[in-house]
């Protein structure tokens, strides 16, 4: 016989040999894989558990979503309506508008140009359509926005400036008169002079300004003679009025 | 058309013991174990303690029949896992210690030639014989068919070590079949 490698011989030997296990190796086998089982299982009911808290977060988020875009909605329509409302007062209370302007003229145009800034910006689809109602009012497009008009809003306060002034000069002279002549001079003559100061501009106003506007009469019966006109006498009379100024402030309380 | 027939079916069986299933897994145990007990008991002299070695073997294969991916043979798949086991076996009872030797060089001149066909007993009685260290490193060599880079990583050791645990093996082997031959002679003499 020929001489047979050793190695070769294993090699043949044990790479194919099988061993019979014992009769109840599966049974072994099959009740550990039971035990396995369950946790394969718990790994299940993990996953499930996970997946749950996944839909629950998903769904949180969701309808904080909804509710974030309702919020949005709501302030666009309080937007709206803030927007309206100041179109409104444009329109219906020029004169109102041009009284504050009377007091400061920088603040009227600010506070005039804010809001429009304001507005674009919150809603700006919306815009079109308040300048398409803006379009249709007359008296709008003299408080609009433009650059062109704001100066021409300027000119005219200048103007009531001018009329303020010489009325209060001439009110003050009216009072120095009444001084010179009476020994004493009342209240209420000092007040019937303002008075007619008053109307005297009221009607200079109304022959000045070329359009004409029920609501803005109506608005002009209920004015008040304002506080910076009064002062402007008080100054045209010079400090010794002081007592003059307390008497009508404490008639006025 | 066997072999295909016999591959569609352990496909087949894979896909279903991976879902637990428990039919296809006792069949692909009732396919299996026999050889891969004979791959433990190469390692491990006691039959009952390689049969829980297989056992366990078993249990990782069904726990991670999804990553196998049929891209080498499934036996190969198993019979690596069953080596792996038996060796994490002998290394828990300390039974793998290896003394680092100097180098040795063409430890294949050693390599015993016989006359005689020895049986499947006869050789693992002679393999049961040898120390642990030397029989890991033989089997894994000459039946597994491990290089000594792949041994040396499998038992952590150094490749020179792998190689001089080789030698050691086949040297011992050598004598003890001239020693059995001897016996024989003698024998056959009286």
């Amino acid at each position: 016989m020929a001489p047979l490698n050793l190695e070769n011989n294993i090699r043949e030997k044990l790479e194919d040999r099988e061993l019979k296990p014992s009769l109840d190796a599966w049974a072994k086998l099959e009740s550990r894989l039971d035990k396995e089982q369950p946790k394969k299982k718990t790994v299940i009911w993990y996953y499930v558990a996970a997946s749950f808290i996944g839909v629950l977060i998903l769904s949180a988020i969701f309808f904080t979503g909804t509710n974030i875009d309702e919020n949005l909605k709501l302030v666009d329509e309080n937007a709206k309506e803030i927007h309206i409302e100041k179109q409104s007062e444009i329109i219906v209370k020029p004169l109102f508008q041009e009284r504050v302007v009377v007091e400061d003229v920088d603040k009227e145009i600010k506070t005039k140009k804010k809001p429009s800034k304001d507005d674009t910006k919150l809603i700006p689809s919306k815009a079109s359509a308040v300048d398409r109602q803006i379009l249709k009012g007359e008296v709008i497009a003299e408080v609009s926005e433009t650059t062109q008009e704001a100066l021409s809003v300027k000119a005219y306060i200048k103007n009531e400036n001018q009329l303020l002034d010489e009325k209060a000069s001439e009110v003050a002279l009216q009072i120095r008169s009444l001084q010179d002549t009476n020994a004493e001079v009342t209240i209420e003559e000092v007040e019937a002079l303002l008075e007619n100061a008053r109307r005297d501009i009221q009607a200079q106003r109304v022959l000045k300004s070329q359009k004409v506007d029920a609501m803005a009469l109506l608005e002009e019966v209920e004015w008040e003679l304002d506080k910076s006109f009064r002062d402007k006498v008080f100054d045209a009379l010079g400090e010794g009025f002081h007592r003059l100024r307390t008497a009508i402030s404490q008639r006025n309380n | 058309m066997k072999i295909i027939s016999l591959y569609k079916n352990h496909t087949k069986l894979i896909a279903k013991a991976s879902k637990n299933d428990r039919r296809a897994q006792q069949e692909l145990f009732r396919q299996f174990s026999p050889k891969m007990l004979g791959v433990c008991r190469q390692y491990l002299k006691n039959t009952s303690l390689a049969e829980e070695v297989m056992l366990r073997g078993f249990m990782k294969i069904f726990s991670s029949l999804e990553t196998f991916k049929h891209e080498g043979s499934f036996e190969g798949w198993i019979r690596r896992i069953m080596v792996n086991e038996s060796i994490s076996q002998l290394r828990k009872e300390n039974k793998l210690k290896f003394v680092s030797d100097q180098e040795i060089e063409n430890s294949s001149d050693y390599a015993t030639t016989i006359e005689t066909v020895l049986e499947v007993d006869e050789i693992q009685k002679l393999i049961d014989s040898l120390p642990e260290g030397y029989k890991t490193v033989f089997v894994l060599y000459v039946v597994e068919g491990y290089k000594h880079n792949e041994i040396s990583e499998l038992l952590q050791i150094s490749e020179n070590t792998s190689k001089s645990q080789l030698f050691k093996a086949r040297k011992m082997l050598r004598n003890m079949l001239n020693n059995q031959n001897n016996i024989n002679y003698g024998t056959l003499k009286s």
